[in-house]
């Protein structure tokens, strides 16, 4: 690590140096603000409430699932992406991104409109016996649909860096499409992969506004931080958002180690 | 054994007209060329990664112009190697007999005998990271054999390889040619193409210009691009032999040329190129280490100067300009010497 070095004191530095400690300051204030005024004791017992720690892991496993699933079309499709080219791919690789930038509550009612009972994909679901109002799969589809872009996006770019030529390679040594992408290509995007797993996980764990249409109850840990604000206050939903915050920072450090370039 | 019938393909402002060619069991097919003359293009075809807009090919009698890739038996080595970067040097080489199925003890014997061959035993379970140029083109061709190929596509195996390593895979090639592959052999380089192969292609601007055998070619090209590209005809098969610091070359009926190249000894080819050659009416005094009297055998007219054929008991062409033909009264059965210095010979192993 290189140490800072003021190697000359100009107006140019100090304004630089300052405008990027208030952003840091902005950034951090409020996360370790959350956990000066909330006791270790607050969190400790947040922890072992029962409808804290269900919720919690509700939230996990849905995103965990959420993301499983949805890796089994994400994947195929970022490779089609990533080797064919075909008019307006560059849009479609745009138009991908879509459920990022729409606001949330948004898709979720978007996606309501598409799942209640009354559609196609509601009545079909419900011949499967799958009930997506109010129920943890609406809510998978939900973290899904605003979360999937990541995973897709990863993988294209990790199949975007391994060379066309190792492919051909492996077919001229005999080995058949299904070979070559399990044996090679995969393998060797994988890093990119389970990367965008794993923002397409943090993302899933943390969206509000499209499960709060789709599913209120039951309830997951931003809903139930939420419904903790409205119906106790501040003090009340601190040590559930504390306890949170801190699951989420280990799944950043998770996506940061995974992202790491060389091995 | 394999047949190209009117191969043509447009790809990107380039495209590769009407190519037919034919390769026996065997062969070592040279298909020499500049960048961008269409060869490495016409390898993919061939190798099945592209596939033709027109044309046929055949292999062994069968039509596999639109055969998959993974049923031709024909490996093709990448100029830049292409080797599983997440794969061990074993596990590269293991890569198609793992596909076949073979048992661990079957793959086991094949990699060794391959890795003795190959001469990478000690590089066995490195990182393909840690391999040099040379080192990764062995580790390619030893995947290329574990496969056991019909026919080896190499595309510029030399390019991206040291000079002395390039020297060590050439033998290696050679080898691999002498135990019975066919390989089609893609390169700019003619000393590959004299060196290595028995038959030579020569493609120019997607257009194949001349093939045949290496002798044929070189000796008698067809026209004056083929002429300039090769540029070469005095080329002889000879020993190399270096005696207290003097280089020579013998050919194989006794001519002796001096030579400055002391790096090399044995069985090659000797080059001199036809510019560098001196004809003299007398027997010259000069610092030219090597003078030969022979006798004029052809004067050939060219688009610059003249060609003359000088039998000193092997035929020599030399390049002169057509006043030294009159200044000298050259003409055939005209006994002269010829002279060029020990540095004009070049001796290529």
């Amino acid at each position: 690590m290189q140490a800072i070095r003021f190697k000359k004191i100009n107006s140019f530095n100090v304004v630089f140096l300052f405008v990027s400690s208030l952003l840091l300051l902005f950034i951090f204030a409020p996360i370790l603000g959350i956990y000066i005024k909330t006791s270790t004791l607050d969190i400790f017992r947040a922890s072992i409430d029962k409808e804290v720690h269900e919720s919690i892991q509700l939230t996990l496993a849905i995103s965990a699932i959420s993301t499983l699933l949805f890796s089994i079309l994400a994947i195929p499709f970022a490779y089609y992406l990533a080797r064919h080219d075909f008019m307006f791919k560059s849009v479609l690789l745009g138009l991908i991104n879509l459920p990022i930038v729409i606001p949330h509550t948004a898709a979720g009612i978007a996606l309501l409109g598409f799942i209640n009972r009354d559609t196609l994909v509601g009545k079909f679901g419900e011949m499967l016996g799958l009930n997506f109002i109010g129920t943890s799969a609406g809510i998978m589809i939900a973290m899904a649909f605003v979360s999937v872009p990541f995973l897709i996006n990863a993988a294209y770019n990790g199949f975007k860096e391994v060379p066309e030529r190792i492919e051909n390679a492996a077919y001229t040594l005999g080995a058949t499409k299904w070979q070559t992408f399990f044996k090679i290509s995969l393998p060797l995007a994988w890093r990119s992969i389970v990367s965008g797993g794993v923002m397409m996980f943090a993302r899933g764990i943390s969206e509000f506004g499209a499960v709060v249409i789709i599913a209120y109850h039951p309830m997951t840990a931003p809903v139930l931080i939420y419904e903790r604000f409205t119906s106790f206050g501040l003090k009340y939903s601190q040590p559930v958002a504390a306890l949170f915050i801190l699951i989420s920072l280990i799944v950043l450090i998770m996506f940061l180690y995974t992202s790491r370039k060389n091995k | 054994m394999l047949k190209l019938q009117n191969i043509s393909k447009n790809y990107e402002n380039f495209c590769l007209n009407n190519i037919s060619l034919e390769i026996e069991k065997g062969d070592y097919l040279v298909l020499l060329g500049k960048s961008g003359s269409g060869k490495s293009m016409l390898c993919e075809i061939i190798a099945g990664i592209r596939t033709p807009d027109s044309g046929n090919i055949y292999f062994k009698d069968r039509n596999i112009t639109y055969e998959n890739i993974q049923n031709r038996k024909i490996v093709m080595l990448f100029q830049d190697f292409a080797l599983f970067p997440h794969f061990n040097v074993r596990q590269n080489i293991e890569f198609s007999l793992e596909l076949q199925k073979k048992s661990k003890k079957e793959i086991k014997q094949i990699v060794d005998n391959l890795a003795v061959e190959l001469d990478i035993e000690n590089l066995i379970n490195q990182p393909i990271q840690k391999l040099s140029g040379g080192e990764k083109q062995r580790v390619a061709l030893a995947r290329a054999l574990a496969y056991n190929p019909e026919i080896l596509l190499l595309d510029e195996p030399l390019s991206s390889i040291d000079v002395n390593n390039a020297s060590s895979i050439r033998q290696l090639l050679k080898k691999i040619s002498n135990n019975g592959i066919t390989i089609i052999h893609v390169t700019h380089d003619y000393e590959d193409a004299l060196i290595l192969g028995n038959k030579v292609a020569v493609l120019n601007n997607g257009n194949l210009v001349q093939a045949g055998k290496i002798d044929e070619v070189f000796q008698h090209p067809k026209n004056e691009f083929i002429a300039g590209f090769i540029g070469i005809k005095n080329y002889f098969r000879a020993k190399f032999f270096v005696n207290e610091g003097l280089a020579y070359a013998l050919t194989e009926n006794n001519i002796k040329f001096y030579s400055t190249s002391t790096e090399k000894q044995g069985d090659g080819f000797v080059l001199i190129h036809s510019e560098d050659i001196i004809i003299n009416t007398e027997m010259p005094h000069s610092s030219a280490r090597n003078i030969l009297k022979g006798e004029i055998i052809k004067i050939q007219k060219q688009k610059h100067g003249y060609e003359i054929t000088v039998n000193v008991g092997v035929e020599l062409y030399v390049q002169i300009t057509k006043k030294s033909v009159f200044e000298l009264d050259l003409h055939e059965n005209k006994t002269v010497f010829i002279s060029f210095k020990a540095s004009a010979v070049k001796f290529l192993k």
